[in-house]
Order: C-alpha cells, then structure tokens, then sequence
C-alpha cells in the first residue's frame, strides 16, 4: 500500500478526479482525522475510508498473510471493525504502555515500541485466540487494521 | 545365580533373608545393592531372560476405564519394563511431596529431603549421572547456547536427561549372576504370599511354575516389586487369611491408580528464527557424555497461586518451510502456519525483511508439542480383581484408570501459559488446536507408568505402606516401585523408584542384620 496522494485520489476515483473534488476530498480528510495528524493516508476498506497509520508497514511483513488472520479476528469481534477504533486503540494502548513514545516523529520507533507492547501483553496474558492462534490482543487488532486497509 | 524354577523338583522350598518378588527395575536395583552385604536374597521372576509371548500374556487384563492396555504398558521378563523403557530421568519436584489443599490425598510422609542423598545414586545406576536436571548454566555452558530467560512466572525450564536406556536384566544380570549371595529365580510365578495367621507376617511364598510344578520361597523380609499394577494383584490374591487381600484391610489396595495423562497434538508453535529457540529445547543433545532436552514445567509459584497440579511440556520440530516452496492451498494447517510465520514475520525475527528467511534454505517451521500431566490421586481410579483368569486360574486384573475434571482443567491452564511464554520472547506463536476443552485431547494415553496402588502414608486409613514402603501391620513385608507414590508429579517415575529403592535397601540392611 502506498501512503500518500495516490491513496486520496481512490477515494474520488483516480480517473474522474478533477482538481476541484481532490482538493474538497483532501480537506475533508484532514478535517475528520485532525490537520495535526497528516502522517496518516488513506485507502479504500469498503464504505468506510480506512487510515494507515505510517507505523503500520514498519510492523506487518506481509500484508495478505495478516489480512486474513485479520479478517478471522474481526469476524468473531465485529464490534472493532472500524479503523479509527482499531487505530486508537492500539495506539492508546501503545501510549499506556510506553508513555514516551511519540507516534507521529518516528515510524521505526513506533514499530519497535509495538514490538515491546507485544511482548509485555503475552507476558500479562493479554491474548485472544484467533483460530486456534493465541496472539496478544494488540497484534490481533494489527492484522484487523491491515484486513480493513487492504 | 539363576535358577530356572521350571528345572527345579518339584515342591522345592528355597531360603533366604530376603526374597524379592519381581527382577524389574526395583527388584534387582535392591538385589545389587545387597549383593555382598552378607544378606541372602532370592529374586523370584515370573519371566524368563527373553520375552516369550506365553509369559507376556498372563499381563494381560480387562480394562474398564480409559482406553488402555494392562500387557502393552509392562513386560514380564528379568529386567522387566526397563526393557522397553524410553530413558526419561527427572527427579520429582519438592512441591510434589507436600501435602497441598486442592489436591486430594496428597502429601508423601517426608520431604523431597529425604530422598535427595538417593536421587544421584540412582543417576549412577540409570547411567545419567551427574544430574544436571536443574542446572541451566551448566547446559548453556556445555550447549554454547544462551538459554532464554522465561517471563511470565508461569513457567521455568527444567532439564530431562536420557538414560542409555539401562536394560536393567542385560545391564545388571551378570553382576548378579556373580553374587554369592543372590539367587535369581526365573519362571516362578508367585502366586501367593502366605500370611501367618493372625497376618502380622508372611510365612512364605506360594509358587507355580507353567510346566506344572509348585514350589517356595521362604524368607525372613519379603519385597514386592513387580510393577504398579501387579503389586496390587498379588496383594488381592493373597487372601489366605484376610478376604480382601493381605495388606487391604482397609480397601486401599489397588486404589488411587494413577498415570501420567500424556497427549499430543493438542498445540503446535511456528517459529521463524531458529536462533531464538536453542537447540535443547527442541531436540535432544549429547554434550560430555549425557543426552539431555529442556522441558517446560509449570513454576511452584504458579501451582500454588492457581491451584494446579503438575505438568511437563516438551517439543520437537515437526515440519520446515522451505523458503522457495510455496504452500499447499489445499492443506488448511500449512496455509495457516505460513500465514502466522509471515503476518509475524517481524514479531519474530530480527531481519526486517519481510521475505529472507531466517535461515538460508527456510522461512520457518512448526513444532509439534507433547505434553503430560500429574493427576490427582483418585480412590475410584484403580485395579481390582476380574472375573476372568490366566492360565495358572489365578484372577486377573481389572483396571479402571479414570481421570477427574480438576485434572484435565489444570492441564488446560498450563497449555495456555505456553504461548505466553513463546509469544513474550518473542520465539513463537502458538495455535491450540483443542477446539472444546471440555474433554480430553485426543489421542489420549499414557506413559506406561503405573504408580499408587499401594500408596504410601503412615496413616494406615490413607495407605498401604508406611514411609519405610512397610506393608502396614505386616511386620515383614514391603513394597518398591512406583506403586507406593502417593502423587505422582509429573516426571517420569523410574529416577524416583530407584531413589526410593535404595533408600529402601538402606532400612532392609539396618532391619535384618
């Protein structure tokens, strides 16, 4: 997935875009997910455009693998399937953990600050099963988010 | 010397100080460690020196409980079951002898204390010694291999080493064979130990042999030692004077049969960085001599917050992803594993690169994941006598193994530690494959281990033998093996047996000289 404008133009349809509508789908973004937060970009995830937060690539290898033990995971917890909420939560969740992580300066040290919050939740037995697969709660919600942007 | 009691005259009657019922792992570990002593044994063995498809078939039995095999698990020839043995050797972990309050029944008349001066002897004699069973730096030392640190208090890593296996008849025969004080007797069933008659002592032991002919042994102590499930027999059958067996006066022969519930199947692990996992973890090593593997044992901590009872994992790669095969669409677990190993590729490895494998020729692989349990001593688990009889028109075994609920639930919380474990190192990730754990497992079998069915205590309400493995109220008779454990923990039993025989061997010197 690449990050950036070629993820607005999907959402006004990258042939039919005229400048006007690409402007007006660009605010609107920014406006929804706050102007302070433009590291984020766009996909298409069905009705709801689903946001990619920069630190989401540093984090999963490889997306179609994730994306199905995504859809697994939300299947069983319909309730989370949302981006925003998938995104927030986990950042909350990294923010609790980690109180000094910044999630907007570094990509790499976002991913490793998850890489830990990983660990710490399997070492506080904070798992769900996913098809059999035990994984901390947080990593299910990353293969959910990789799911819903794909 | 031995003696083929088919060669014998008729009506022989043989004398010694002691006689030992049964030339298995307890019988001639206590003959050895009398030979010299001054002390006459005589070893009396049902079998023969090879296995012979007749004798084998008296261990035959009918089973009402748990899906098992009473002939299958046991061998009736010199040297007994070790001549089938696998080599597992872990003592029992001191939790194990204390008396606990979830767990029924429990608590053994001393502490693990008092057999550890045993326990390296009996490493000598299972040929595994030093133990090292505990002794992590020692094996990350002689391994080359850091061993990883486990996180969540659940679980500790402990170290099983692999005896030869000690053939216990063809390792040990000859050194008996030499002892001017031992006489090995083989193809002498007994099928009878003759109590006085007010019982407080045995008078002798009543023998047949399969060509027809009687003998016996009389002795001044005697030593049951012929398996788990045939101490109880003997016992039951040896209803000359009291009708529920000698030593039954309080129905507890045969009762409290336990196993150690063994299953796979029920979990595997994929792991993509080989590095993460040590070897001994997941195969067996040979370093200075010993064969070891790291096994997965619930912390005492663990077991005392949670009310558990004991448990052992251990694991072997079952499978590798060769990095340029690609997965079979139609097998479901490969997709599933190769998803896990990819989605977590990050999680799991140092490389950042989504697709080089960890090592040079694979991406990943999966590891198959074995696990057996303590269960709880149970007074409805147990051997009795059948209606139907062998050869010799004696009655034989009954058993009815049976596991309670507290022992399968306790299994499932240990089972769920493991992917904690795995998943806070960062070495794996876990799937169970147990879809209800309202049941059992399956396949679900045991380890041929038979122990508790002349448990001891020194309460004669609670047990069979007192903490000398004396038949209560029965001044000359005891009883070796795994059948006077009052728990089993969750170790293989054979160290402990031998430990407890030689501890045993002590008390028979001081008593009958």
């Amino acid at each position: 997935m690449t990050a950036g404008p070629r993820s607005l133009y999907s959402l006004c349809g990258i042939r039919r875009c005229t400048r006007r509508t690409f402007l007006l789908s660009a605010l609107l973004s920014l406006t929804a997910y706050g102007f302070g937060s433009n590291r984020y970009s766009l996909a298409n995830s069905g009705p709801e455009p689903c946001v990619e937060p920069p630190w989401l690539w540093k984090t999963i290898a490889d997306r179609q693998s994730a994306a199905r033990i995504g859809r697994t995971y939300l299947d069983a917890h319909p309730e989370i399937r949302q981006c925003h909420t998938l995104i927030t939560d986990i950042e909350r969740t990294l923010k609790r953990q980690d109180t000094s992580v910044s999630l907007t300066a570094n990509a790499d040290q976002t991913a490793s600050a998850l890489q830990r919050l990983l660990r710490k939740e399997y070492e506080r037995g904070e798992v769900v099963s996913v098809a059999g697969w035990v994984l901390s709660k947080t990593e299910a919600r990353l293969y959910g988010l990789v799911a819903m942007i794909r | 010397m031995f003696t083929d009691a088919r060669t014998l005259a008729d009506q022989t009657s043989l004398e010694a100080d002691l006689a030992i019922i049964g030339g298995g792992v307890a019988g001639i570990t206590l003959a050895r460690t009398l030979a010299g002593s001054g002390i006459s044994v005589c070893v009396v063995e049902a079998g023969g020196l090879e296995p012979d498809p007749e004798v084998q078939s008296f261990y035959e039995g009918e089973n009402t409980g748990i899906d098992y095999s009473p002939s299958a698990t046991r061998l009736r020839l010199f040297g007994g079951s070790s001549n089938h043995w696998g080599g597992y050797c872990r003592p029992l972990d001191a939790i194990d002898f204390e008396q606990r309050d979830w767990v029924p029944f429990s608590g053994w008349p001393f502490s693990i204390d008092e057999l550890i001066p045993y326990y390296e002897p009996a490493a000598e004699i299972v040929e595994v010694a030093p133990g090292r069973f505990d002794d992590r730096e020692y094996w990350q030392r002689v391994t080359g291999e850091k061993l990883p640190g486990l996180a969540t208090g659940r679980m500790r890593l402990q170290f099983v080493q692999f005896s030869p296996p000690t053939r216990f008849g063809s390792r040990y025969g000859d050194e008996l064979k030499a002892a001017a004080n031992t006489r090995i007797l083989l193809n002498a069933n007994v099928t009878r130990i003759s109590a006085s008659d007010d019982a407080r002592g045995v008078k002798r032991l009543a023998i047949r042999t399969l060509n027809g002919l009687r003998h016996n042994v009389k002795a001044r102590y005697y030593v049951l030692a012929a398996g788990g499930l045939e101490n109880a027999r003997i016992l039951l059958l040896s209803n000359n004077v009291i009708q529920a067996g000698l030593g039954n006066q309080n129905d507890l022969v045969g009762r409290f049969f336990m196993e150690h519930p063994h299953m796979g199947g029920f979990a595997e692990m994929v792991v993509a960085d080989l590095n993460r996992l040590p070897k001994i973890l997941r195969e067996r090593l040979m370093a200075e001599g010993r064969s070891a593997k790291a096994a997965f044992n619930p912390t005492q901590a663990f077991l005392r917050e949670h009310r558990l009872l004991n448990a052992t994992f251990m694991m072997g790669v079952a499978g590798k992803y060769p990095a340029d095969q690609l997965p079979d669409a139609a097998n479901a677990n490969d997709t599933a594993r190769r998803d896990m190993l990819m989605a977590a590729r990050r999680f799991l490895t140092d490389n950042d690169d989504a697709v080089k494998p960890g090592r040079p020729d694979e991406f990943g692989v999966w590891l198959g994941i074995g696990g057996s349990c303590e269960q709880a001593p149970n007074p409805d688990s147990r051997v009795s006598l059948s209606t139907q009889h062998d050869a010799l028109d004696l009655a034989k075994i009954k058993l009815n193994w049976r596991l309670t609920e507290q022992d399968r639930l306790s299994f499932y919380t240990h089972l769920d530690s493991l992917p904690l474990e795995f998943g806070a190192l960062g070495i794996g990730r876990l799937r169970e494959m147990v879809a209800d754990q309202s049941d059992w497992p399956q396949p679900l079998g045991g380890g041929s281990h038979h122990m508790g069915t002349t448990r001891m205590s020194d309460d004669p309400l609670r047990g069979v033998v007192d903490h000398n493995c004396k038949v209560h109220a029965v001044d000359n008779l005891y009883v070796a093996g795994s059948s006077v454990f009052p728990t089993s923990g969750a170790s293989n039993p054979t160290l402990t047996l031998v430990a407890l025989t030689l501890r045993l061997a002590d008390h028979l010197k001081g008593r009958i000289r």
